[in-house]
């Protein structure tokens, strides 16, 4: 078993009165991919961005309990979150660019922690463009506005902006839930081909994609973990009658 | 075809007229306005030429003596100083209330833009009288009355309805564009300085022309603290007038009808066409630059 990644202890998240996590435990293997399934509103993204501490931009935002990087306590008050974000990347359910050209896109993070030198600054995007597959396609257009680019383009160009800060965990929030079948397909293939080099959790309403891409899945409910295993058992053989129930389609 | 849809058409009709018949009224008025200006104004111009009046500064309306040059250069001065002074505030404020305030704070802050955009510009011309010349004339700046009071005025009068087209423009930024930002490790600033001020830069700009084309055609709050002095430059701290100021003034001296009417006409169609120019001109570069 691989060195553990993320650790989760008891960690419970509540808007106002509102409880959206309740004392959620888990670990991530370094380098895996966790899919985390469940029905609307169970808390899968409140559990993906308390991860990097997103979450506590919704008013009234309350968290408790730990969570480990790397061994390192990220709920800590006096934790840096510009060091934390840099390290957790995210790519979330609407295909994001800003307004800027494609460059100035993928640049946009570097940027923001300190790098100016011209040439370094291309040969990362350039490198975080190959890694999200993007780059064959815009060679040469990199000054074109970013929103000329098609949704599936403009996904995978969100994940080159998330790698072009080196991080080590990315967070997927639903990521090909507003693409097309055969873009949604090229996320799917890219987070197979990321697996290893980076650990990712991965929001999912689409149980096949789960069951495709993950090594782990998780399945929540009413902000709840009920359980947590290897992809391939949780699919064919799970413990809990409510995983079941929600895999044969009898929650949603 | 049923009853319902036979009535529905037929309003649909009746609106579709209204509609029609208020944007040719629109159409009719702003065309005989411009049509009159621009009668009166060619007349003029015909009679003491277009260079000789734009570009000299001798102004004795009943000698004769009818150059407007030195109105211009005050009309663009006053505007710049309230430009330059209500654009960072301005900004400042609508990020605040944008981004930074509180619900509590930010519903205060907007009640009191909107009233204070409400304001007449008479009662903005009051203060700069209480206010701003005694504040000037203690200075030791002159004697209060003059082109940095009205820019000062003007710009404390804009500043409201600039502030809050800004903060319409500001929170016109999706949210989740906050949240990949803030994602990559943007601090608080880095995420107004990178992202939100740039890409709310179409709607900051429209809201710098709305401001300024105010800020140009303001006329009672500049009179009430500008001293109108006519014929010779006096400095930024001296008195002046502007295009709009010397047509108050002078509307009484030159009524219509009388020989040199013409030359508010042309006064009136410089202004019109300065403001429409900069801000056609203006608007042009920001479609091209914005949001592509």
């Amino acid at each position: 078993m691989a060195r553990v990644k993320i650790q989760m202890q008891s960690v419970s998240v509540w808007y106002g009165a509102q409880p959206a996590l309740r004392q959620v435990s888990l670990d991530v293997a370094e380098g895996a991919v966790l899919a985390l399934i469940g029905p609307s509103g169970c808390g899968k993204s409140t559990l993906l961005r308390v991860i990097n501490r997103l979450v506590e931009r919704t008013p009234e935002a309350k968290i408790q309990g730990r969570i480990w990087i790397d061994g390192e306590d990220i709920l800590r008050p006096e934790m840096d979150l510009v060091r934390l974000r840099k390290r957790v990347g995210m790519i979330f359910q609407r295909p994001i660019s800003f307004p800027f050209s494609i460059f100035d896109n993928v640049a946009y993070g570097p940027r923001l922690h300190g790098l100016k030198d011209a040439f370094e600054l291309r040969r990362v995007v350039e490198l975080s463009l190959k890694q999200a597959a993007l780059w064959d396609e815009v060679r040469g257009k990199l000054r074109r506005p970013a929103s000329g680019l098609s949704g599936g383009q403009q996904q995978r160009l969100a994940l080159a902006r998330a790698l072009a800060v080196n991080p080590q965990v990315i967070l997927m929030d639903e990521p090909t839930s507003a693409l097309d079948p055969g873009s949604a397909a090229r996320i799917e293939e890219l987070v197979v081909k990321l697996k290893g080099q980076y650990t990712v959790v991965m929001v999912t309403h689409n149980l096949q994609q789960a069951a495709r891409v993950s090594d782990f899945t998780g399945y929540l409910q009413a902000g709840r973990l009920i359980e947590l295993g290897e992809t391939s058992v949780i699919f064919t053989a799970p413990r809990d009658r409510r995983t079941e129930a929600y895999l044969t389609g009898q929650i949603d | 075809m049923n009853i319902q849809e036979a009535s529905r058409r037929r309003s649909e009709r009746v609106w579709m007229g209204v509609v029609a018949v208020a944007s040719g009224l629109v159409f009719t008025v702003l065309g005989f306005l411009v049509a009159v200006l621009v009668m009166g104004a060619i007349g003029f111009a015909a009679q003491h030429g277009l260079v000789h009046t734009l570009l000299g500064a001798r102004w004795q309306p009943l000698a004769g003596r009818l150059q407007i040059g030195l109105f211009i250069v005050d009309s663009a001065l006053v505007t710049a100083l309230a430009m330059l002074l209500a654009l960072p505030f301005g900004i400042a404020v609508a990020i605040f209330g944008s981004l930074v305030a509180g619900a509590w704070e930010r519903t205060v802050l907007r009640w009191i833009l909107t009233l204070a955009s409400a304001v007449p510009s008479v009662a903005y011309g009051w203060w700069g009288l209480a206010v701003v010349v005694p504040g000037i004339r203690g200075l030791g700046l002159g004697a209060g009355y003059g082109l940095v009071s009205a820019g000062l005025v003007l710009a404390l009068m804009i500043l409201p309805t600039f502030s809050v087209l800004a903060w319409e423009a500001i929170l016109a930024v999706p949210e989740d564009w906050h949240q990949t930002s803030l994602a990559l490790g943007a601090n608080d600033d880095q995420n107004i300085i990178r992202l939100v001020l740039p890409a709310s830069m179409a709607g900051l700009q429209t809201a710098f022309l709305t401001a300024l084309a105010r800020a140009v055609g303001e006329t009672m709050a500049v009179q009430m603290v500008l001293g109108g002095a006519v014929s010779h430059f006096y400095g930024l701290f001296g008195p002046g007038a502007t295009l709009t100021t010397q047509i108050l003034t002078d509307m009484a001296v030159l009524p219509v009808g009388s020989p040199n009417h013409g030359v508010l006409d042309f006064m009136a169609l410089v202004l019109f066409l300065g403001v429409t120019l900069m801000t056609g001109t203006m608007g042009r570069q920001v479609r091209g630059r914005g949001r592509p």
